[in-house]
């Protein structure tokens, strides 16, 4: 009998309840250093990057690391100026800085990065947000890219953010959104002294006025065009961090979520032929559950419940909860994020870069979430700090997480930490964690802990894009039904890969993936193995 | 100009000329509007000292009347003049607690934290047992965001005085704002073992446990708010979240539209109860409900910023003014005519802003100040035409009517054209006797404005006394047919 209750017990525990992040950045030959020019004059581009990426920009089936750097402001000199940079994948562990090579050192004050293939020929081609002109690198195929920012018309020199590629009109060819957050510059710079502190504080947005967007239909011919305000997203209201595409409403074109920082949130539902309109006020999902604008930094789209739909999250300001909502069915979301555990802990960080993952592979999505206060002299007024630890919230099931901490290993570290970009970089079955700091290295956290099998989807279109950006996939495994999309862009100023991974727990067969391609043709194949990577292209199931 | 409303025969209601609002510098958010309403609560939790009955010699005595004097200026919202009092009381007793008090309270509310920092140090200087001014020290820190330095002073005035009851609910609200919810909850019990009666204890504790997801420990805690004191508005929208989160989707509707009719500017309220309606259903009523709400948010949002931004640059006289305007559109206009009166004195030279005051004492009914306002801009700027048709109106609220004409007529002869000026010239030489002039005056405001019905009437009545019957026969004709044109439409 009372091995029957331990039996109980153990049952009723969440599995694999120990992942382990190991901080690999240093063994892994990563040697950058982000620079953000800082010397105390505050100017705001300061403190919003950087991000960074995972993709496998030469095809050989090991996730490449990009890395975006800042650069020089005024009063401040770099000799030789700060570029971004490129790490190619040994496959042992190892990386090798590419980036001469390769020709994507762009020295712009660098935000973030956005990738997708814009002329499908197979590879993926790299966008580079900054404050200042944007740069699109056309992948060559060869280890290198060219910069086509001129030819191609991208080269919005707002403040850019994050960015996307999604297929918004579904011709086949990925279309970009990029998101810009203010109206900073030099000349129109302060600095704030919170309630007459006397300190000398970066400002917050409600210093600047917003600015609009910028979405470029692509042409099909190299080309991309303007097309934001006809596309009905000519709004300035919002300041633009986070950005996110996804089907939330299952019909089958991509729809657009903005976190906005300080204002509300935007909804953009696309009505198929790429016409988007802002349902987020009647969505529920502009608010937080009081009816207050929150500091939307990055965000999410992921099916944490999996009921079937898209969910989202956005990270927020310290002393404000990151905000869960769940999506209904029904066109409605609701605000889930206390009764999802997501409340309290959250308070008390300042939180950017996240996103769903299963990260023990136990067929269920984790939160990921990157923290890093932006005052550096926030300990001279707060019992808070500069530099915070990263958080990992566990789906421990019902619609509720709980925070796994653990002394040792990367996650107790504390970093100013911003992007956060998530890859199976040394292809072991479990996904790890790049996550871009402040002034300082990246953290390259390797997940040792996830125990549970698995299955990674690598999408290919041909009706459809070519990276498959856009295509929903259902995976049917246990018993359990999971959903996910393939994206570009989402967390905050970060890529991660574009492959779909699923943990399957104890099962070690998947019954069926449906595969729903963004040109509307719907694929199902049975029996595919777990515990290893499937390339589905489109048009050839049986 | 502009006439918002003149009814016929009756000296006409005048609003305030509008002035187009400028892109305002503002500063950083971070702080909700919570931090907002902490800070006021704490200063009028604690109020004013008041000025003693006896009055010394000498001095003092003097001392004391300029702190009476400063005292009756701030009960009224007029916290530039009683800082002036209160300064001068300050410099002939520099050792009376009472008034550097009073004079960092009046900072406070005119959101000068330093100033009112110092002030409040001073009184603690002289009397380290001041718990009013060591709790609005604390209130000036949570301003800054220096949460940590807030709880120091706020633990001591507990240590002080333990049954500083304000002090129980604003330390609280700190710790609320921290997501430190076992803090709160401990604080505030010991409030209640103070005073069990405390219907804003048993608000911020409900508001805990529905953070804490204790949902129905929540809701009759709440209840309990609501009980002893029926018009906290934000103790119902609290009730009301709770309810949605119970799913009792009426009682959710039934709590928000409680909370709205007791406070109409609760945009909490608004969206509590689009979101009751949308789950009971009803989505046409909670856009329409959403659609307020929003409009709400984006008013208060507005005037949450300039808070902050002046919390940030007291001295920033176009955000002042600007503060002014967004309070002049919510009908806030003992706030507003507050920050024009600000912005006037860091900007004295400034037309507009006298102009703006102007109009707000016209609209509060003090038109003895409305007059100086107007006056003070014309002797900056003889030639602005603004002032001398306001002026006209202050006057004729004072019925001074001889001035009200003389004002007018100096803004016709700066503006020839304008039908408005013509219009209550007529009004002034009709009420006069001289109804020839008045017709002659308000023919020139109907050839301005054609559709003007009530000049048109008022010119038909002019003709007439004037002995011009065919002219107002013709007059009233045009009238009929405008009516009938109307009721067509």
């Amino acid at each position: 009998m009372l091995n029957f209750f331990l039996l109980l017990l153990l049952l009723s525990l969440p599995l694999y309840v120990n992942p382990r992040f190991h901080d690999a950045t240093q063994e892994a030959g990563i040697d950058f250093v982000h620079v953000n020019g800082a010397n105390g004059q505050k100017f705001v581009i300061e403190t919003v990057g950087p991000g960074g990426g995972f993709f496998d920009y030469d095809g050989d089936g090991r996730l490449d690391i990009y890395l975006i750097n800042g650069a020089a402001v005024p009063g401040t000199e770099y000799d030789p100026a700060p570029q971004n940079a490129l790490y190619h994948n040994r496959g042992d562990g190892t990386f090798a800085d590419v980036t001469e090579y390769a020709g994507v050192g762009d020295t712009g004050y660098g935000m973030g990065c956005a990738v997708g293939d814009t002329d499908n020929d197979g590879d993926l081609d790299l966008y580079v947000t900054n404050f200042g002109a944007n740069v699109l690198y056309r992948n060559e195929g060869d280890g290198t890219f060219a910069d086509v920012t001129v030819a191609a018309q991208v080269g919005d020199e707002g403040w850019g953010a994050s960015a996307a590629f999604a297929d918004i009109d579904r011709d086949g060819f990925v279309d970009l959104y990029v998101g810009n957050y203010h109206n900073f510059s030099y000349t129109n710079h302060r600095v704030c002294a919170e309630g007459g502190s006397g300190l000398q504080l970066y400002c917050g947005p409600e210093a600047f006025d917003g600015v609009t967007d910028v979405l470029y239909r692509n042409e099909g011919d190299g080309t991309f065009a303007d097309i934001t305000t006809v596309a009905g997203l000519g709004s300035a209201e919002g300041k633009e961090l986070g950005v996110v595409f996804g089907d939330v409403d299952l019909d089958g074109d991509p729809d657009l979520y903005l976190a906005n920082d300080k204002t509300l949130n935007f909804l953009y539902l696309n009505d198929g032929t790429g016409h988007f309109a802002d349902e987020a006020l009647l969505a529920g999902v502009a608010y937080n559950e009081d009816g207050d604008v929150e500091a939307g930094m990055g965000v999410d789209m992921g099916d944490y419940d999996n009921d079937g739909d898209p969910d989202l999250f956005v990270t927020n300001f310290q002393w404000e909860t990151n905000t869960l909502y769940k999506n209904l069915g029904d066109g409605s979301f609701v605000d889930e994020t206390f009764l999802a555990g997501l409340g309290k802990g959250s308070i008390a960080y300042l939180s950017w870069g996240t996103r769903f993952f299963d990260v023990d592979n136990d067929g269920d999505r984790d939160l990921f979430i990157a923290n890093g206060h932006l005052e550096s002299d926030v300990e001279q007024y707060e019992n808070a700090t500069f530099p915070q630890r990263n958080q990992l919230f566990l789906n421990v099931g019902d619609g509720r997480f709980e925070e796994y901490a653990e002394d040792g290993g990367a996650l107790s570290l504390k970093r100013v930490s911003r992007g956060a970009a998530f890859g199976d970089y040394d292809d072991d079955g479990d996904i790890d964690v790049l996550v871009a700091n402040v002034a300082a290295e990246p953290t390259l956290m390797r997940n040792d802990g996830a125990s549970g099998h698995w299955v990674r989807l690598r999408l290919e279109g041909r009706d459809s894009n070519r990276a498959g950006i856009g295509t929903r996939v259902e995976v049917t495994s246990g018993g359990q039904v999971q959903t996910d999309e393939v994206r570009s862009g989402a967390s905050y100023l970060s890529q991660s890969d574009m492959q779909l991974h699923f943990g399957l727990g104890t099962a070690t067969s998947i019954e069926r993936v449906v595969v729903y391609w963004p040109s509307g043709r719907v694929e199902e194949y049975e029996d595919l193995g777990v515990n290893q990577e499937h390339l589905l292209v489109e048009g050839a199931a049986r | 100009m502009r006439i918002l409303s003149v009814a016929s025969g009756q000296w006409p209601v005048v609003s305030p000329p509008t002035v187009p609002p400028r892109s305002g510098r503002m500063d950083r958010p971070r702080v909700t509007s919570h931090l907002l309403l902490l800070i006021c609560l704490a200063l009028y939790a604690c109020g004013e000292e008041s000025p003693q009955k006896k009055v010394r010699p000498g001095a003092a005595m003097d001392a004391e009347v300029l702190f009476t004097r400063g005292t009756a200026l701030a009960s009224e919202g007029r916290h530039t003049e009683a800082i002036d009092a209160y300064r001068q009381a300050a410099a002939l007793a520099p050792k009376s607690a009472k008034i550097h008090y009073n004079l960092g309270n009046a900072y406070a509310r005119q959101l000068d934290y330093p100033s009112a920092m110092t002030a409040y140090q001073r009184v603690l200087a002289l009397d380290s047992t001041h718990v009013s001014a060591r709790h609005n020290l604390a209130a000036m820190y949570v301003k800054q965001l220096n949460y940590a330095q807030a709880i120091d002073e706020h633990r001591r005035v507990l240590a002080l005085d333990p049954g500083h009851l304000t002090t129980y609910y604003d330390l609280g609200y700190i710790y609320f704002l921290r997501g430190e919810y076992g803090e709160v909850e401990t604080l505030l019990q010991a409030g209640l073992d103070r005073d069990s009666t405390n219907a804003s204890f048993y608000r911020l504790l409900g508001r805990t446990r529905l953070k804490e997801l204790d949902f129905e420990r929540a809701a009759a805690t709440l209840k309990r708010a609501v009980e002893l004191d029926s018009t906290d508005a934000a103790a119902y929208v609290d009730l009301a979240q709770v309810e949605l989160k119970r799913r009792e989707y009426a009682a959710a509707e039934r709590a928000a539209r409680r909370a709205i009719a007791l406070d109409s500017l609760s945009k909490e309220a608004y969206f509590a109860l689009a979101n009751a309606l949308k789950r009971l259903g009803r989505r046409e009523e909670s856009t329409e409900v959403l659609e307020q709400f929003r409009a709400l948010d984006q008013q208060l949002d507005k005037i949450d910023d300039q808070l902050r931004m002046l919390g940030n640059a007291p001295d920033d006289h176009e955000a002042r003014a600007q503060l002014g305007l967004l309070y002049t559109e919510q009908s806030r206009l003992t706030e507003a005519a507050e920050a024009y009166r600000l912005a006037v004195r860091l900007a004295p030279d400034s037309l507009r802003y006298r102009n703006n005051l102007g109009n707000l004492y016209l609209r509060l009914g003090q038109f003895a100040e409305a007059v100086a306002e107007y006056q003070a801009a014309l002797a900056l700027d003889p030639g602005y035409v603004k002032a001398h048709y306001n002026l006209g109106q202050a006057y004729m609220r004072l019925q001074r009517f001889d001035e009200a004409l003389t004002s007018l007529a100096e803004a016709r002869r700066l503006e020839p054209e304008d039908a408005e000026t013509h219009y209550f010239l007529g009004l002034l030489h009709a009420r006069a006797g001289d109804y020839a002039k008045a017709a002659e005056v308000l023919a020139v405001a109907v050839a301005a404005r054609p559709d003007w019905l009530d000049a048109r009437q008022k010119l038909a009545v002019a003709y007439l006394k004037s002995g011009k019957v065919e002219e107002s026969k013709r007059e009233l004709a045009a009238i009929q047919q405008m009516k009938e044109s109307k009721q067509h439409e």
